[in-house]
């Protein structure tokens, strides 16, 4: 799995089973086919309405708020909105910035133009994980 | 025909809690899904007016809902709903309903995306239909509950542990014109009810006696996928997936050009 600047390995690895057990129940999925690098949406055939199961899901199970427009906010971080985005679609910043963000996602997954819509798109069970981890992290050290 | 079921909120503290009632028709008992239906707009009417009638949730999951009972004619049903989440995108809830004292139906880890408030309603109508809940008097509308669930149904048919059958949402506008009035919409309940309806009679065909005892049914993990919109054929399917001496467990589905618009699991428990 991969690593981000405030979520070691070891905390992704520790929510992991947890999280591909929330996200295999609510896709009616087996839990052995929800692997660490394998897309929600290509993978595993997710719609919109299943990723607010997921969130929904894995609130109850870490016990943990997690808001929907968390990770587009989080990816952006001190970047403006301009900056971040133009009429719906990533700038270069902040395409680049998104990519430093989930950098579990493979790069030959993110498009050349990519729409703040779609950005769920490119989640993958890990990308689950580093938000679980990032919460329970944030909630700890309130 | 109005799609309303609350006709006054009683107590209300803004994004987190409601009480509520509505009157049961004095000549026909409503189906308990449409009981479940009040609980989804009290709970409505609590999101909306934590986000100014900006938005509005359109009922997509519900975790577990246990109907115990049916209300009976002319009784006023009681209805509370607590508020897990009333946040701007998205809300999720818990709530009950009764009757005289006994348990109609509950509801847990009930979730709804926010949409656009105005691509469904108009929002000053909904505006003054809120203030009209909150006065003494309440909002009563003289509602034909009975077409909401005057559905046309194709006959069933059965292949071994499994059933199938067909229905076709109106497309009478007057059905719609509370679900909504910018965007008609088949209600997501009557679509539940019709699954519901599917499984006792497969029930019943498999040899459960369903109706010498009225079981208590729970049904968890319902997910509604897209809108249907009018004059859509939805093809129902139910499932048995186990039963024991003193319960059965089902599948169900409702499906429209082989894409699934709605899941649910279902559990007969009797004595």
């Amino acid at each position: 799995m991969g690593e981000t600047s405030s979520i070691t390995r070891d905390r992704i690895e520790a929510v992991y089973p947890k999280v591909a057990r929330a996200i295999a129940d609510a896709l009616a999925r087996e839990v052995e086919e929800c692997k660490p690098s394998s897309s929600i949406i290509a993978d595993l055939g997710a719609e919109s309405i299943d990723l607010l199961d997921i969130v929904f899901r894995l609130e109850r199970a870490f016990k943990i708020k997690l808001p929907r427009n968390r990770i587009v906010k989080d990816a952006r971080g001190e970047l403006s909105e301009a900056e971040f985005e133009h009429k719906g679609v990533l700038t270069d910043a902040g395409r680049a910035r998104l990519h430093e963000y989930l950098s579990e996602v493979p790069a030959d997954r993110f498009p050349k133009t990519l729409r703040v819509d779609d950005v769920p798109r490119l989640f993958t069970v890990e990308t689950f994980c580093k938000l679980v981890a990032r919460a329970q992290l944030e909630q700890s050290s309130a | 025909m109005r799609f309303l079921f609350v006709d006054c909120i009683d107590e209300f503290e803004p994004g987190g809690l409601a009480q509520g009632r509505f009157a049961m028709p004095r000549d026909f008992v409503v189906p308990a899904c449409l009981i479940a239906e009040a609980i989804g707009q009290l709970a409505g009417w609590i999101a909306m007016e934590r986000w100014q009638f900006n938005a509005r949730p359109v009922a997509a999951l519900v975790g577990r809902c246990v109907i115990a009972g049916e209300a009976r004619p002319g009784e006023s049903v009681e209805l509370a709903v607590e508020m897990d989440e009333c946040e701007a995108d998205a809300v999720s809830y818990a709530g009950r309903a009764r009757a005289d004292g006994r348990t109609l139906v509950t509801v847990e880890r009930c979730g709804a995306p926010m949409l656009p408030l105005e691509d469904f309603d108009d929002r000053e109508a909904m505006r003054e239909r809120f203030a009209a809940l909150r006065s003494p008097k309440g909002a009563r509308v003289e509602v034909d509950r009975k077409l909401a669930v005057t559905l046309p149904w194709s006959e069933i048919t059965y292949d071994w542990n499994s059933a199938k059958a067909t229905i076709i949402t109106p497309t009478e506008r007057d059905f719609y014109a509370d679900h909504f009035p910018r965007r008609p919409v088949f209600p997501a309940t009557l679509s539940l009810d019709a699954m519901i309806r599917l499984a006792r009679a497969l029930a019943e065909h498999v040899g459960l006696k369903l109706a010498a005892t009225p079981p208590l049914i729970r049904v968890s993990d319902v997910k509604l996928r897209t809108f249907v919109p009018p004059g859509q054929t939805l093809e129902l399917a139910a499932y048995l997936r186990a039963r024991e001496s003193a319960s059965a467990d089902l599948a169900l589905s409702a499906t429209s050009a082989a894409k699934r618009v709605a899941t649910a699991d279902l559990r007969f428990e009797w004595n």
